[in-house]
């Protein structure tokens, strides 16, 4: 066998595996394809860079350097087209085959696009390359953001932190307006806007049209409004196309049980992985670092003979300038109730309840009960009515629920 | 592979701007960091786990905000 270990994909997901691999399987050919022409770099840091704190080199995590010392092959720069499972073999873009014993599908997402007229002015903020363009744009004095998710707040920040006037445009009642209560969504509106960020919800972009001087967007509702630039923000489309044929299942991403296994001998993780939450009972996609991370060292270890169960409740943090964001476990899985306990300083800690456990939380300000709520949604505490009514209750210490 | 030297860590320096709170170190060093009031990352004990683990913990980290630190001062991580 030529290569041992084929993993489809350059990022956290797939760097982690690789090494995980490396640890259980000392010999064995590892080769990891990105299709981005960069080291492995952290998506999280982008932000950073865009507002000035980090300068662009800090983004990189491993080197293909890095990589070779530990034995494995970092190619990028070319993608994976189509997989033979049968055959057990990948045709790569660059027109050359590459057979394989294990494979891993770490392919991560692309950024969906708005695809409506002018979408080509429009700027992304996803990858190191889309930095690139936002850096290299001269002068951005206004800003429109479209859409309301973490990577939509992520960008909204960077331009106000540069100095932009930033107007966020979305189509939902505020930010992360499916999973939030109104306390929270409120508190990250006032966030924004004590930094002089504008809001405008309810509205949906329609077109982009390229005018003298800069750009003007179109809404739905008959208004438009000028700025320099335009930021899309639409979620992620996990990178599945090139599995067409392949005789691996495929739902919105790569479908795979609670093992991450999509068949003998495949596996999938990270931003692409459909995998089986065993808390939720159902398949999900959870599209955050620690995920790709831990389920990176999941695959890794389950490809060299191991037999683990992912089952890590993983969270996701970001700063609306000075409020904390938190977002843990499956906030998208559908439960039976809310608790909401609100912060005095303004925000919510949820509790997302299904049956007699907690299976998510949302927090939007200090989350000082972070240890006790990772603990009742990972050790699968059972809450009575009591517990329930007790911890929408903020002057319950939450930790008392755990005994 | 290089022979493997023992990983000492005697310095660990977390830069509280750039930590996000993620979490990942404290998921996986848990007896050397912690989660404070503000959700950013604060040393517990460097001595709380092994020193394999809590490079483990540094290296999971996705805005790269701990810095490692061997007894001679020289960076042990981040490598780049």
């Amino acid at each position: 066998m030529d290569i041992e270990h084929l993993i489809i994909g350059g990022g956290i997901a797939g760097a982690t595996a690789a090494e995980t691999i490396r640890q259980h399987d000392p010999r064995g050919r590892i080769r990891v394809i990105g299709n981005e022409p960069h080291p492995v770099y952290s998506r999280v840091l982008l932000p950073h860079v865009a507002d000035g704190r980090a300068k662009e080199n800090r983004v990189v995590i491993r080197t293909a350097e890095n990589l070779a010392a530990k034995g494995i092959e970092y190619v990028t720069g070319v993608s994976v087209v189509s997989v033979d499972a049968a055959a057990k073999q990948v045709a790569v873009s660059d027109g050359s085959s590459c057979g394989y014993g294990k494979l891993l599908i770490a392919s991560g997402g692309t950024a969906r696009r708005f695809d409506g007229p002018g979408d080509e002015h429009c700027t992304y903020f996803r990858t190191l390359d889309d930095l690139r363009v936002l850096m290299s744009t001269a002068r951005v004095g206004t800003a429109l953001v479209y859409g309301g998710g973490f990577n939509a707040i992520d960008l909204a920040v960077s331009l106000a932190r540069r100095g932009a006037r930033v107007t966020c445009v979305m189509r939902g009642d505020g930010f992360l307006a499916k999973s939030l209560d109104q306390r929270s969504r409120v508190a990250i509106t006032e966030a924004m806007e004590r930094h002089g960020v504008t809001i405008m919800t309810h509205r949906e972009l329609r077109s982009v049209e390229r005018k003298i001087g800069g750009l003007m967007a179109h809404f739905s509702d008959g208004g438009n409004a000028a700025s320099d630039l335009v930021g899309v923000s639409l979620g992620v489309i996990p990178n599945i196309g090139f599995l067409a044929g392949s005789g691996i299942a495929t739902a919105s991403g790569v479908v795979v049980d609670e093992k991450l296994r999509a068949a003998d001998g495949i596996y999938a993780a990270g931003d692409v992985a459909e995998y089986l939450d065993l808390r939720a009972g159902s398949h999900r996609i959870a599209g955050n670092w620690m995920n790709a991370m831990f389920q990176g060292k999941i695959a890794g270890a389950n490809m060299t003979g191991a037999d683990l169960v992912f089952d890590l409740v993983t969270a996701y943090s970001i700063a609306c300038f000075e409020l904390p964001i938190t977002f843990m476990g499956g906030v998208d899985v559908a439960v039976d109730e809310r608790i909401v306990r609100p912060h005095a300083s303004g925000g919510t800690l949820q509790l997302f309840v299904k049956g007699d456990r907690a299976v998510a939380a949302t927090c939007i300000g200090p989350f000082t009960d972070r240890g006790a709520v990772t603990k009742l949604i990972a050790d699968r505490i059972v809450l009575s009515e009591a517990a329930k009514k007790a911890a929408a209750d903020p002057r319950t210490d939450l930790a008392a629920l755990l005994s | 592979m290089a022979d493997k030297k023992p990983l000492i860590i005697s310095k660990i320096v977390i830069d509280r701007d750039l930590c996000i709170g993620a979490a990942t170190c404290v998921t996986i060093a848990p007896g050397t960091f912690k989660m404070d009031d503000e959700n950013k990352a604060v040393l517990v004990d460097i001595r709380g786990d092994e020193a394999e683990t809590i490079l483990l913990g540094a290296e999971s980290c996705p805005t790269k905000a701990i810095f490692l630190y061997d007894e001679n001062g020289e960076q042990i991580y981040p490598y780049v």
